[in-house]
């Protein structure tokens, strides 16, 4: 698997659109676009300060690498524990419904967020922003299609994704230890 | 809607400030220039000088609290501190330093016997430690690069001749011989095979053509394919700088050229410094620090990831393969240097205190300061000169 293949599937993880579905009551598209383009805004930015970010902290990637391994890990475990957070019904404006709960915190989420800065300290901000846009589509996807009678299925997936994500913070948690 | 988006704001708040002070405090990197960088070595070599008693030990271990000497010696660390000395001459051409240093030499050359065409040091209540003589041989040595002085030539061939006395049929070396029985025990130390892998490979440096090559390449395997399993070594890669020494020193020499797995098992060992480095960097005097992070490293312990930084960068400057490591070595090593002389009691701190003598120049943990302390140290800064140039582009100040 390409190194791009792989920040792709990492952000897909990371996202979470399985759980994003089960999470939301069915939102209308255009409100679950423009909540998707704002999270995309929010991790854009996170993604291109990440390097000034870390400098102002004055922590090198290696060990922020630790700090947010440990991020994805608790992320990833309460998805494994309990797939879907609880049905977020829409509520005022389509505005407001896009920002928040849409934007923050559903889709740019702890995980998405300590992604990006890692990844985008280490890989560069166009590559963690592209592979971010493809989990946040789907995600997008997720809150227009609402769950329906896939429940189950996006059940299965959700904790997969929430293990395929502690397998990927397991490996940042080891990379950041073990880096010069 | 926005109560509960200012909740989940003030979670995340919450959430970062506990990552900062648990996972991710401030990696805090001292500046240091290469001339302060030397000055510190300088004023750790004055303190061993000072602290050298006449017979040519030193002072081994000091409690400022109470303004005595801790009671106890240890042989390896004397020879290490002698080494050290030694070694400041060879790195800077200044033979100042021998002096002292020929001083600690006596103290080990009263202490010497031969049997079976070798020499080496036995030291009543320790025994005949290979780390010692170890230590023992690559001060020679370096007292031989710093001079050109052959005098102690036939003596460095017996150590030598003493350590392969000690190797086994799979590169290892016993940690001591037994008198008793007349053979190497069956014990290894984490730290005395890399010693007398250092000191055997500049053996082969200064006398090539005379076979010390031989053992160097076995060691050399030992270390880089099965020390760690062999050894239980809990989370290898074992922090050795004594191996980094070795590597460093073999890899220019004819026919001793690293194979891949020397390389692989190099790059084990910056990753390992450099996360040591990393970590002592977040670690303030402060309570809560302690607390989360533990305490942080004496000088005898930052100082040895300050010399294997040092050697590994040597050794990306020798082999293409490690090339690519050289930067994130030379920032790390700048870290590591600028840590040990913030850390460090200079004289003119110490001016005007009682104890100034044993208190300019060294570095203290919760109050003692050890001989090996300013041994470490020395050894680190010295060396490290190299490495803050590379990295801040500045040769001297």
């Amino acid at each position: 698997m390409t190194e791009t293949a792989q920040l792709i599937a990492i952000f897909i993880a990371a996202v979470n659109p399985a759980a994003v579905a089960l999470a939301a009551g069915r939102f209308e598209p255009r409100t679950a676009l423009a909540g998707g383009l704002g999270a995309l805004a929010l991790l854009a930015v996170a993604a291109f300060a990440a390097d000034a970010f870390l400098d102002a902290l004055d922590i090198e990637p290696e060990t922020f690498r630790i700090a947010a391994g440990v991020v994805l890990l608790a992320s990833g475990a309460v998805v494994i524990w309990r797939a879907r957070a609880g049905a977020l019904e829409p509520e005022g404006s389509p505005l407001a419904q896009a920002l928040s709960p849409i934007a923050f915190p559903l889709l740019f989420s702890p995980a998405v967020a300590a992604a990006a800065l890692s990844y985008g300290a280490d890989d560069g901000p166009a590559k963690t922003i592209l592979a971010g846009a493809i989990g946040l589509i789907l995600a997008v996807a997720g809150l227009a299609l609402g769950p329906g009678r896939a429940r189950p299925v996006l059940d299965g997936v959700a904790r997969l994704l929430g293990a395929l994500l502690v397998a990927v913070a397991a490996g940042l948690i080891v990379e950041g230890v073990r880096d010069i | 809607m926005w109560r509960a988006a200012g909740i989940t704001a003030t979670a995340w708040v919450a959430g970062a400030i506990a990552l900062r002070v648990t996972l991710a405090p401030a990696q805090v990197c001292p500046a240091v220039t290469v001339d302060g960088a030397r000055d510190s070595a300088y004023e750790a070599a004055a303190w061993i000088e000072r602290a050298q008693a006449d017979d040519g030990s030193y002072l081994y271990d000091w409690d400022r609290e109470t303004g005595e000497p801790v009671p106890g010696y240890n042989s390896v660390r004397h020879a290490g501190v002698t080494m050290s000395l030694y070694q400041l001459a060879a790195e800077t051409g200044d033979l100042a330093p021998i002096a002292p240093a020929d001083r600690g030499l006596a103290w080990m050359q009263e202490r010497l016997f031969q049997r079976d065409g070798w020499t080496a040091m036995d030291v009543p209540g320790e025994g005949v430690k290979l780390g010692g003589n170890a230590l023992l041989l690559a001060g020679l040595a370096q007292r031989r690069l710093a001079t050109g002085d052959g005098q102690h030539d036939d003596l460095m061939r017996a150590v030598a001749r003493f350590l392969v006395v000690l190797q086994g049929p799979d590169g290892s070396f016993s940690s001591r011989w037994l008198p008793e029985t007349g053979r190497p025990n069956t014990e290894r130390s984490l730290y005395a095979t890399g010693e007398a892998f250092w000191a055997l490979a500049l053996m082969h440096r200064l006398f090539p053509g005379e076979g010390w090559d031989v053992p160097v390449r076995a060691v050399a395997d030992y270390l880089a394919l099965h020390r760690d399993e062999v050894e239980n070594t809990k989370f290898p890669p074992w922090a050795d700088q004594w191996a980094a020494y070795g590597f460093a020193e073999m890899a220019p020499l004819p026919g001793l050229a690293l194979s891949d797995d020397h390389v692989a098992y190099v790059r084990s060992l910056a990753d390992r410094f450099g996360f040591l480095i990393r970590a002592d960097s977040q670690r303030t005097d402060g309570a809560w620090s302690k607390l989360i992070h533990g305490r942080r490293a004496r000088a005898a312990g930052a100082g040895t990831w300050v010399e294997a930084l040092g050697s590994l960068w040597r050794l990306s400057q020798a082999d293409p393969r490690l090339a690519g490591l050289a930067p994130k070595l030379a920032e790390r090593g700048a870290c590591g240097a600028g840590m040990l002389r913030d850390r460090q009691i200079t004289e003119s701190e110490a001016a005007g205190k009682e104890h100034a003598a044993i208190l300019g120049g060294a570095w203290f943990t919760e109050d003692r300061t050890r001989m090996d302390d300013q041994q470490h140290a020395l050894s680190a800064l010295i060396r490290a000169r190299e490495l803050i140039a590379a990295h801040t582009g500045k040769a001297n100040d």
